[in-house]
C-alpha cells in the first residue's frame, strides 16, 4: 500500500514539473438553440478571454454570474466571457431559461454531456479559466465566494 | 501484476511528460481526494474511508491519449463495495481529424437527450458508466454521425455485455448549403445490448426466454425560429425484463416491450422566460448487465431523469423523487421574471422571480394494478431574489411537494411545505457572510424540521461553514456540520466534521442510498 502512495506522489510531482500551460482544448459545444459550436471558435487572436462553468442548480455559480453582472455596467470596455453549462437533459431546458432571463455579461454556450468540462480536468463548478488572446491558459480558479469576481475580472483585465 | 502495471504506466506517463515539455505536447490531469473517519461507536461504516481519482491526459497535435487511476481504500459509505482497490478504468487514445474523430479505450458519450444512451461520471454518486471500445464521430456539412462498440464499466472492471450503437443529426439546410434560419434539425438513432452472461446462468436468474440482445431506436426533431424552441423525442425499446414491483413483497419481471416519449417547448424574452416539458415513459430501464439489478448506480446505460426540479436547500432535498422507469408520464413547467432595474418591484437593483412546478403521475405498474393512473409526485416552488443595496442580498423560497410513497399504488400521499430565507451581506468587497435558515411543515414521517446554515467567506481563500439540520416533529436528531475551505487557483481543499443523515441521494435519474455516519471528512482536488 505504501508503496502505491509512494509511486503515486512520485509520478504526480514529475508531471506537476513538466505539466505546461494548458492550451484550450477543442471539443463540439452547443449554443441555445443546440447547433453545434466548436470550442476554438472562442480564441480570436486579438483578446484574451474567461470560461466559467455554471449548471442552474449550482448555487454559487449562479451567484458568481450574478455578481459579474452587478459589476459590468464598470467596465471600460467589454470582457469576453463564456459561461458554459453542465445542465444535463434533466435540467437543460430550465438552464435556457434561466440564462435568456438574466443580464449575465456572457456568452451562453452548453456541454449537456460534460465534454468539454472534462478536457478542461473540472472536478466541481464554478470553476474559472483565463485564456490568453491565443488561447493559452493563465489562470484558474475552483470555487466563489463574493469577491472572487473582482479577481477574475483584474486577471482578465491583466491577460490583454 | 498489478504493481508492474502501474510502475510501467507512470514511468511512461512521466517520460511523455517530459518529452511533451521539449516537443510542444500538453500534458494536463486532475486530482481528487474524498475521505471520512467515521467515529461512531455502533457505526457499521466506523473507520476510515476514502475515494480517490487521478485523471492525466496528453495532447499533441491531432493526438491525444489519457487515464484515470483511482484507489479506493475503502469507498466512502453508500459506494458499491466491489470498488474497493486500485484500477485504471479509464485509459484511451484518440485521433481528431477536422470533419471527424477516432477514439479508442473508455470513453463517454449520449444520443438525444440520453433515454437511447448516456456513459458518464458523475463522483458524487459512485457513478461512471464508460464505454470501453471504439467510437468514431463525423460530421459531414449536415451529417453528424456517432458510432460507438464497447463494452460499459461496471465497478474496476467492465460488465459481461457489447453495448454497440448509432446516431445521426441532420440539418437539412445545411445539406443544401444554406443557413439554418429555423434551427431545423432531425435526429435517429439506436443502441443495442448483448449480455455475455452463460445462458444457464441467465436462465436462472431471469427465465428461459430472457433475450440476450435487447435494441433500442428513436426519432427526434428540434425546430428553433427566434426566441421560440420545440423539441420532440420517442425512443422504443425491444422487448427485455422489465421489474414489476408488487405491493408488500418482492419484485418480479416480465418480458416487455418499452416506449418514451419527451417533449419541451420554451420561449425566452427579454424580461420573461418560459418552458414546459412533458415525458411518457413504459418500462425503460435499460442496464449494462440485468443479473446485477438496481443496487448499483453504475449498472444503467440510459438516462431517465427526474422531471421535477432538483432542489439546492437541505430540507427540500431531504426526500427526492426517485423517477419510476417501469411506469410514468409528468409535467413540468417554469417561468423566470427578471423586475428590471429602476422599475417600481425592481428597485435599483433589480429582482427575479421563478416560478415552477411539476406533476406526475403513475401509469399504475406497481402491482396489484389500479384502473387508472395516480399522482406519483407534484411540486411547486417559487423563489424570489431581492438586492437591497450593495451589501444585501435576499432569496426567499418555498416548495410545496406532495409524493406517492406506493409509486401510484394506493391514493395515499405524503405532502411537506418548505420555506426557505437566505440572507448574503457584503462587509466588504472580500468578507461576506451568508446566512440561511430553512423550516419543513409536514405532518407525515418525521414531521417537522428546521436548519440553519451559517458561512463565513473571505475572498480570495478561506470559506467557513457552519450548518445544523434539526428534526424537532419526532426523532428530535440533530444533524450538523462545521468545515472550513481554502482554495487557492485549482487548489481547494475543505476539512469538517459533522453528522450526515442517511437517505436518497439523487442526481439526474440515479440514485444512491447514503448511509448515516458522524466524522471528520476530508477533500482536496487539484488540476494541473
Amino acid at each position: 500500500m505504501k508503496q502505491r502512495i509512494l509511486l503515486t506522489l512520485i509520478a504526480l510531482v514529475a508531471l506537476a514539473f513538466t505539466a505546461r500551460a494548458q492550451h484550450l482544448p477543442v471539443t463540439e459545444l452547443e449554443d441555445g438553440k443546440g447547433k453545434a459550436v466548436s470550442s476554438a471558435t472562442m480564441v480570436d487572436h486579438k483578446t484574451p478571454f474567461a470560461i466559467t462553468f455554471w449548471a442552474s442548480w449550482c448555487k454559487f455559480c449562479r451567484k458568481e454570474l450574478d455578481a459579474l453582472a452587478e459589476l459590468s455596467p464598470d467596465w471600460e470596455s467589454p470582457l469576453r466571457i463564456y459561461a458554459i453549462c453542465e445542465d444535463d437533459a434533466r435540467s437543460l431546458a430550465r438552464a435556457k431559461a434561466l440564462a435568456g432571463g438574466s443580464d449575465w455579461p456572457a456568452t451562453l454556450l452548453y456541454d449537456p454531456n460534460g465534454e468539454f468540462k472534462r478536457a478542461l480536468n473540472v472536478s466541481d463548478i464554478p470553476h474559472v479559466f483565463v485564456f490568453d488572446k491565443d488561447g493559452v491558459q493563465v489562470w484558474s480558479h475552483v470555487g466563489y465566494i463574493p469577491g472572487d469576481e473582482e479577481t477574475l475580472v483584474k486577471e482578465l483585465q491583466k491577460a490583454r | 501484476m498489478r504493481r508492474a502495471l502501474l510502475v510501467l504506466t507512470f514511468s511512461v506517463l512521466s517520460s511523455a511528460a517530459a518529452f511533451s515539455q521539449s516537443e510542444g505536447g500538453s500534458f494536463t490531469g486532475s486530482l481528487e481526494s474524498s475521505s471520512i473517519w467515521d467515529d461512531e461507536a455502533d457505526s457499521p461504516y466506523k473507520g476510515f474511508h476514502s475515494n480517490n481519482y487521478l485523471k492525466i491526459a496528453y495532447s499533441r497535435g491531432r493526438f491525444s491519449a489519457g487515464l484515470q487511476g483511482e484507489w479506493y481504500p475503502s469507498p466512502l459509505p453508500g459506494y458499491d463495495e466491489a470498488l474497493k482497490g486500485w484500477s485504471l478504468p479509464v485509459k484511451y487514445v484518440a485521433w481528431q481529424q477536422k470533419r471527424w474523430s477516432l477514439t479508442g479505450g473508455d470513453f463517454y458519450e449520449q444520443f438525444g437527450s440520453g433515454i437511447l444512451l448516456r456513459s458518464w461520471e458523475d463522483r458524487a454518486l459512485g457513478l461512471a458508466n464508460s464505454l470501453g471500445g471504439v467510437r468514431f464521430k463525423g460530421d459531414f456539412d449536415g451529417i453528424a454521425v456517432t458510432l460507438v462498440a464497447g463494452a460499459p464499466r461496471s465497478a474496476r472492471s467492465y460488465a459481461p455485455s457489447l453495448v454497440s450503437g448509432a446516431d445521426l443529426t441532420l440539418d437539412p439546410f445545411r445539406l443544401l448549403g444554406r443557413d439554418n434560419p429555423l434551427g431545423l434539425t432531425f435526429g435517429a438513432g439506436i443502441t443495442d445490448r448483448y449480455e455475455w452472461v452463460p445462458e444457464d446462468d441467465m436462465s436462472l436468474l431471469l427465465g428461459t426466454d430472457a433475450p440476450k440482445s435487447v435494441l433500442l431506436h428513436s426519432l427526434r426533431a428540434g425546430i428553433a425560429p427566434g426566441a421560440f424552441q420545440l423539441s420532440f423525442e420517442y425512443v422504443g425499446k425491444g422487448k427485455d425484463f422489465t421489474p414489476v414491483r408488487h405491493r408488500g413483497s418482492g419484485d418480479t419481471y416480465v418480458l416487455e416491450a418499452g416506449k418514451a416519449f419527451s417533449a419541451e417547448a420554451s420561449w425566452t424574452g427579454s424580461n420573461l422566460s418560459l418552458t414546459a416539458s412533458w415525458r411518457y415513459l413504459d418500462n425503460m430501464t435499460f442496464r449494462s448487465c440485468r443479473t446485477l439489478g438496481a443496487l448499483v448506480p453504475s449498472n444503467t446505460l440510459n438516462y431517465l431523469p427526474a422531471l421535477c426540479q432538483q432542489q439546492t436547500y437541505m430540507l427540500a432535498s431531504l426526500n427526492p423523487y426517485e423517477t419510476f422507469a417501469e411506469g410514468e408520464s409528468g409535467f413540468r413547467g417554469d417561468a423566470y421574471y427578471r423586475f428590471k432595474r429602476g422599475s417600481l418591484l425592481g428597485g435599483k437593483y433589480g429582482m427575479t422571480l421563478h416560478v415552477g412546478g411539476s406533476w406526475i403521475n403513475a401509469l399504475g405498474k406497481v402491482l396489484p394494478r389500479r384502473e387508472s393512473d395516480q399522482l406519483a409526485y407534484r411540486d411547486l416552488n417559487i423563489d424570489l431574489e431581492r438586492k437591497w443595496n450593495k451589501k444585501l442580498k435576499t432569496i426567499l423560497f418555498v416548495s410545496i411537494q406532495e409524493c406517492s410513497p406506493t409509486h401510484g399504488n394506493r391514493k395515499g400521499t405524503e405532502a411537506q411545505n418548505v420555506f426557505v430565507v437566505e440572507n448574503l451581506y457584503k462587509f466588504s468587497s472580500s468578507t461576506s457572510l451568508r446566512t440561511e435558515l430553512q423550516y419543513l411543515y409536514s405532518e407525515e414521517r418525521e414531521k417537522d424540521w428546521m436548519a440553519g446554515l451559517v458561512e463565513l467567506g473571505i475572498a480570495p481563500h478561506w470559506s467557513f461553514q457552519l450548518s445544523d439540520m434539526y428534526n424537532h416533529g419526532s426523532t428530535k436528531d440533530h444533524y450538523w456540520n462545521v468545515s472550513a475551505s481554502w482554495s487557492r487557483e485549482t487548489l481547494k481543499c475543505i476539512l469538517g466534521y459533522g453528522r450526515s443523515r442517511e437517505g436518497m441521494v439523487c442526481s439526474g435519474g440515479v440514485c444512491r442510498w447514503q448511509p448515516e455516519y458522524k466524522g471528520l471528512f476530508i477533500r482536496a482536488q487539484y488540476a494541473f
